[in-house]
């Protein structure tokens, strides 16, 4: 692997994040977390609820800032952004898979993936074309005018990665993402990140308690109270696709 | 320009998804709006024919009175001044004539006897009333000085007294006063139809015959005239030229020096009273409707921020996609002036419907402004724009993690 030439494209450092700051309920969630993931790295964070991982994806999606700490994505600080700035990294640099898909109802599934366009003001013909393509790529190009309602849950997750893609952020988020998902339909799921990963370069960090998919990462960081205890790669990673 | 489109069009997309509550919503836009431009045009229609009705009976009419006997150097007009007038009157002047009261009498003809009314003056009176004499002619000086009996009837009462207003040449027997007369009918006056407000206002009657006051005095015995008013008879919009001039005649003629002997109170004083009053009348109303304008954009704000709370996860959503905090706030307001535009044209043609079928009701031309209708609407979207603010900032300002969480 050509790792020390790797680009970084997430270099956390020392991130804290305090909750109820000031309170005698006062919570500390992350506890000084030092991390990098490289350009075109898969790279999995595991560990038990009330790890930490949630608020440190929130973190790492520029959803949330910490309390202290540095956090450059792609070149650009974000600790230092303005919030209508964090609007523009999470819509240009972060595409985000969700455990629920959260796919917009009464909205059908190609204005779905369209959406992170709109607000990146791509023109519509544009949004259209791109949108329909990156529908192609999650085999979904036979369901673009079904609404989310009409769709099972392994489709609305392919959904859900296609509008990830939409603006080709530099990372691609993904909580849970097979969460809801049978073993089967998970299975695709996954397959689509590799597709992503091996066919396209893409970044991709997976946030999962589950260890059989993390396995499948090249690099995978355990959370337990707030911080890294431990780190190693993917025993199965070859495998995979 | 294609974000507002896509605004607009999402705004459609949620309105259209809750299309009974977008209705209810509306509609108190739509009884604001339509309540206001309804009761605008009413109320202005309304104005403009009574002001036709008193304007009939009232235009050019100027009363003339003594104000101080003492710098007028006499107690009452007599009838020699107001022969004075009719002879000195001038341009745009038809005269002067008794300012007499209409009385109630009886008439007896073959057919039965009947109430009528009885007005009298000199024949200046023939052009107190917009009401043409449509057959025969008024009486003249010369019928005046001599007393004559003789009589123009209104169409009205020629039909009730003998069917047909073919009654030139007839006569039939006035009893005033207590004292009975032959009168012989040598004019008709039109009766023009009116909505009855007019008339219940000025009294004026429809079933009258008009005579010489000097017939009415010397045949009749009747002598009421002692008050100090006289009634000049002029165009309407020369009506303070004319007073002016009478007063000038008569203070030549009895060496006033003093101002504030007479007194003048011209219909055009009186009907820009009536007419500021009636204003102030309508203003009250839509006054009034407003608030209903107001109620609908508390029920649109009401309804905007109970969307924001059913849609908080949609926020979320859209923030996480990088929707900034100014289009969610966009995209609220687009819903609420939606609302409130579509409720406000609606509003607008029912308004004008409804004040159009209400004119038609009581017989006036409805009066529909465009300023009006332009207010209307400016503040309806006003409305929808101020009610929209705050649940779309509420909308806005909601945070992505917590909204991304909200069930």
């Amino acid at each position: 692997m050509e790792g020390e030439s790797r680009k970084p494209i997430i270099r956390l450092t020392d991130i804290r994040k305090n909750f109820f700051i000031g309170t005698p309920n006062e919570l500390k969630v992350l506890k000084g977390i030092d991390l990098t993931v490289y350009e075109g790295e898969f790279l999995a964070v595991v560990g038990a609820s009330g790890s930490g991982k949630s608020t440190l994806m929130n973190i790492i999606g520029a959803l949330d800032r910490p309390t202290s700490g540095g956090y450059i994505l792609d070149d650009v600080d974000v600790i230092s952004a303005k919030d209508s700035e964090l609007s523009g990294i999470r819509n240009r640099k972060i595409g985000f898979v969700f455990q629920t898909y959260n796919l917009i109802a009464k909205t059908n599934a190609l204005r779905n993936v369209e959406m992170p366009m709109l607000y990146a003001g791509v023109s519509r013909k544009e949004r259209t074309k791109r949108a329909e393509e990156l529908m192609e790529l999650v085999g979904m190009g036979d369901r673009m005018k079904h609404l989310p309602e009409e769709l099972s849950g392994g489709q609305k997750q392919r959904v859900a990665i296609a509008r990830a893609m939409a603006n080709d952020p530099a990372i691609i988020l993904a909580d849970e993402p097979t969460g809801a998902l049978d073993s089967e339909t998970g299975r695709m799921v996954m397959d689509i990140f590799h597709k992503l990963h091996k066919e396209q370069g893409k970044t991709i960090v997976l946030i999962t308690h589950s260890p059989e998919l993390a396995d499948e990462t090249e690099r995978l960081i355990t959370l337990k109270d707030g911080e890294i205890v431990g780190e190693r790669e993917g025993r199965r990673y070859d495998d995979a696709v | 320009m294609e974000r507002l489109l896509e605004y607009l069009k999402v705004a459609h997309a949620n309105l259209k998804s809750n299309k009974k509550r977008t209705f209810l919503t509306m509609l108190g836009i739509i009884i604001g709006i339509s309540s206001v431009i309804m009761i605008l045009a009413a109320g202005g229609g309304a104005k403009n024919m009574i002001n036709q009705e008193l304007n009939d009976v009232y235009s050019g009419m100027i009363y003339f009175y003594i104000q101080d006997p003492d710098k007028a150097n006499m107690k009452n007009f007599t009838e020699d001044d107001i022969r004075f007038i009719c002879d000195n009157a001038g341009d745009h002047l038809y005269g002067a004539t008794q300012d007499s009261s209409t009385l109630a009498a009886k008439a007896n003809t073959i057919r039965g006897t009947y109430d009528i009314y009885v007005g009298s003056g000199t024949p200046v009176k023939e052009y107190q009333s917009t009401d043409k004499i449509i057959k025969g002619r008024y009486f003249n000086f010369s019928e005046y000085n001599a007393a004559s009996s003789v009589g123009i009837i209104t169409e009205a009462l020629a039909k009730k007294l003998f069917g047909t207003t073919d009654v030139i040449g007839k006569s039939f027997e006035v009893n005033v006063n207590n004292q009975s007369n032959e009168i012989t009918i040598i004019g008709i006056r039109e009766t023009k139809k009116s909505s009855g407000i007019g008339d219940a206002l000025t009294g004026k009657q429809n079933e009258v015959i008009e005579i010489p006051y000097s017939c009415l005095e010397r045949k009749f015995g009747y002598d009421e005239y002692k008050s100090y008013d006289i009634l000049l008879i002029a165009d309407n919009e020369y009506s303070m030229e004319c007073s002016k001039r009478v007063q000038k005649l008569f203070e030549s003629k009895y060496g006033v020096r003093e101002e504030g002997a007479f007194g003048i109170e011209s219909w055009t004083d009186a009907s820009s009273q009536f007419d500021s009053i009636l204003n102030i009348i309508t203003l009250f109303i839509a006054v009034v409707a407003s608030i209903a304008l107001l109620v609908g954009g508390i029920g649109v704000m009401n309804i905007m921020l109970v969307s924001v709370t059913e849609r908080t996860r949609e926020i979320g959503i859209r923030k996480s996609l990088g929707a900034k905090t100014k289009a969610i706030k966009r995209q609220f307001m687009a819903e609420a002036g939606m609302i409130t535009l579509i409720g406000g044209l609606i509003g607008i043609v029912t308004g004008l419907i409804l004040g159009t079928i209400i004119c038609m009701a009581i017989g006036a031309k409805p009066a529909f402004s465009i300023l009006s209708i332009l207010l209307a609407s400016l503040f309806s979207c006003g409305i929808g724009l101020f009610f929209g603010i705050y649940p779309a900032k509420k909308a806005a300002m909601l945070n992505p993690i917590e909204a991304l969480r909200h069930e």
